[in-house]
């Protein structure tokens, strides 16, 4: 064990490592800071540059981005009523009034410091956790993985958005776009239709890039290119140390909410932001002033937020099963470093585990240092204007996908995704659903067969153990809780 | 809700067209697979028959949250050139590449793209139209050793 953690930090402590985490950080926040770009789009984009980096740095800048990208989305949704992510919608609820009243600098602060914390629990969690985790799941055989992977699928549930039905649709034609390729079993044609470039299936990079980047390109250039958003000045006087301890609480409570939440495949960070919310304005003194400008509010949400971030990486790592669609981006980049996460990682890879688990909490500090000390700049970049941005993100589409084999053939296949993109866009499917089951689906299928070719064909192996039993559970739960709520909430299926 | 219908429609057709044409076109099966469920179309097969399900329940249980949709989001007849235009510049990219490699067509691309959405600065447009391909070609080329098709830039390499 000592041994190992040393070799973790002579893995870990380099200069490019150290530097390379604040670099993710710092893009994660701008990429997160700017109207019309997400996270997914940024970790897609910053995918083909960690190719020739060592797997360890490669993956840290992903995770940087991811973490920079989550606070980063509270600046917008603060100073312009614009969130940057999903998740930092709840932060719009007191954010935006608050710079309204002219206290934007003391909720971005609040914002910073809420995140900062909710981070750390979250990255504490997950470096107690992952490993009993992943302890567990050594018991696990292809049946047993089986099971868990289609539980894992009921994430699709948690990001299809309104629209179950749309969202089921979306994944089967992900599952269906990841059949392509030679079959594993018997290596006969899998819709080649003679084209001899799909024999190795689908290159992950450009179907995530066409489908989380191009769309919301072609869209801006599909309408009239709309107005620029222009932020509000930073007013006001920073959040003070009384201010963080009135809000304690609530941040406590937002990041153990998001670490519980995160946890969960598909539930990720907008559920957590809003129940962390509920939660502080149900408990507060100021229980009134929460939507006009409530400052434990914005730490509430921001701490939900940031609470999921280290927790989605538990089953990650633990399991191979991404939480969101985040960390469906990143299991997609461990495996172009050929590495597969899963229990069998930590025990053959553990050094290069806990240097993750060290660029992780590293990774807390950076954001608040990123966040006291570029925040003002960080906000002025998203005065960009998207006439220039979107031909230069355009740019690293392109160059992005052809560097991924050498291939023209892979920019082609980006370019096509990028129209299914727009086109599931404009008819409303979710593209997160097709991107997961894009992903799990060749594991699904693997384990299927790999459990029927140990059983001779007999589908009883799928139930061979209690894991296999525990996992069947979970789904019929989820599936049952899920319809039960979307009918509670009458919320339709479709 | 007449929209979902007919979108449920379409996803039923796709559907058929692939449990019925793809998937027996599109994938070999050997003769002497032992079971059913180890074959290579089946998994295609069950996918393919989850997906006009949903097709079926979009038909007939047409969702409400479908006649929310916004004019942000929609393909009105005005916008189509707009779209047609920048398709049409992206997919000529992908097929002057081999002749022209990509660090010009991706100049001439921001340029154009710029210009078609208003932008004038020019200084700002050249320096941004010349800087970002070849700082990219340049990343690829000398610090991941990937060989970018440079065309008439060739030189950089050499």
């Amino acid at each position: 064990m000592f041994e190992q953690i040393v070799q973790a930090v002579s893995l870990f402590f380099t200069f490019q490592n150290v530097l390379i985490v604040l670099l993710g950080v710092l893009i994660g926040a701008i990429v997160g800071a700017i109207p019309g770009m997400t996270t997914p789009m940024g970790v897609a984009l910053a995918l083909p540059f960690t190719f020739t980096l060592e797997p360890v740095t490669g993956i840290l800048l992903l995770l940087g981005i991811y973490k920079g990208g989550l606070y980063g989305g509270s600046i917008t949704a603060i100073l312009i009523k614009a969130p940057g992510t999903p998740a930092a919608s709840c932060t719009v609820l007191d954010g935006f009034p608050l710079t309204q009243k002219g206290e934007a600098r003391k909720a971005l602060d609040m914002a910073l410091y809420a995140s900062c914390f909710a981070d750390f629990i979250s990255n504490l969690s997950l470096i107690l956790l992952a490993g009993i985790l992943a302890g567990f799941a050594l018991k696990f055989g292809p049946p047993e993985f089986f099971t868990l992977i289609l539980f894992s699928l009921t994430i699709i549930a948690g990001v299809s958005g309104d629209n179950l039905i749309k969202g089921i649709a979306s994944a089967c034609l992900g599952l269906m776009f990841a059949v392509i390729g030679l079959d594993m079993v018997y290596g006969t044609n899998r819709f080649l239709f003679g084209n001899w470039n799909l024999m190795g299936g689908l290159a992950f990079i450009p179907v995530l890039i066409g489908l989380f980047a191009l769309p919301e390109i072609i869209h801006f250039y599909a309408r009239k290119a709309s107005e620029q958003f222009k932020p509000a000045a930073m007013s006001g006087i920073g959040a003070t140390f009384s201010d963080f301890k009135r809000c304690f609480k609530s941040i406590l409570r937002g990041s153990l909410i998001g670490v519980v939440l995160g946890a969960i495949p598909g539930i990720g960070g907008a559920p957590s932001a809003f129940l962390s919310y509920s939660e502080a304005r149900r408990t507060s003194k100021n229980q009134d002033n929460f939507g006009k400008g409530e400052l434990e509010g914005v730490a509430a949400a921001e701490a939900g937020n940031n609470g999921v971030a280290g927790a989605t990486m538990i089953p990650l790592l633990a399991l191979g099963v991404p939480g969101d669609v985040i960390t469906a981006v990143i299991l997609g980049a461990f495996m172009i470093h050929g590495l597969r996460p899963g229990p069998l990682l930590f025990v053959e890879n553990l050094p290069l585990i806990y240097a993750l688990f060290i660029g992780i909490m590293l990774s807390s500090a950076y954001l608040f240092i990123v966040g006291k000390f570029t925040i003002r700049t960080i906000s002025r970049i998203s005065e960009v204007p998207n006439t220039i941005l979107y031909p230069i993100v355009l740019v690293f589409c392109l160059f992005g996908s052809f560097a991924i084999n050498n291939n023209l053939f892979d920019v082609l296949v980006m370019l096509l995704m990028g129209c299914v993109g727009y086109t599931m866009l404009l008819l409303k499917f979710p593209a997160p659903p097709f991107l997961i089951a894009f992903i799990l689906g060749p594991l699904l299928e693997d384990n299927f067969r790999q459990s029927l070719i140990l059983s001779d064909g007999s589908l009883a192996i799928l139930l061979r153990s209690p894991i296999c039993w525990f996992f069947w559970g979970l789904t019929i739960l989820s599936v049952v809780f899920l319809v039960k709520s979307r009918f509670k909430q009458k919320i339709p299926l479709g | 809700m007449k929209e979902s219908r007919l979108l449920g429609a379409a996803v039923v057709a796709i559907g058929t067209l692939a449990l019925f044409v793809l998937i027996p076109v599109g994938i070999v099966s050997p003769s002497d697979v032992p079971a059913l469920a180890l074959a290579p179309e089946f998994w295609p097969l069950v996918i393919a028959s989850i997906f006009t399900l949903m097709g079926i329940l979009m038909t007939i249980a047409p969702g409400s949250t479908d006649r929310k949709t916004t004019e942000e989001l929609r393909l009105v007849p005005t916008r189509l050139p707009r779209l047609s235009g920048f398709l049409a510049i992206l997919f000529a990219f992908y097929f002057v590449v081999p002749y022209l490699g990509m660090i010009l067509p991706a100049m001439a691309m921001i340029i154009g793209l710029c210009w078609f959405t208003g932008e004038r600065r020019w200084p700002l447009l050249i320096l941004v139209a010349v800087g970002i391909p070849l700082i990219l070609a340049m990343f690829f080329l000398f610090v991941a050793n990937i060989p970018i098709p440079l065309g008439i830039f060739e030189f950089i390499y050499s």
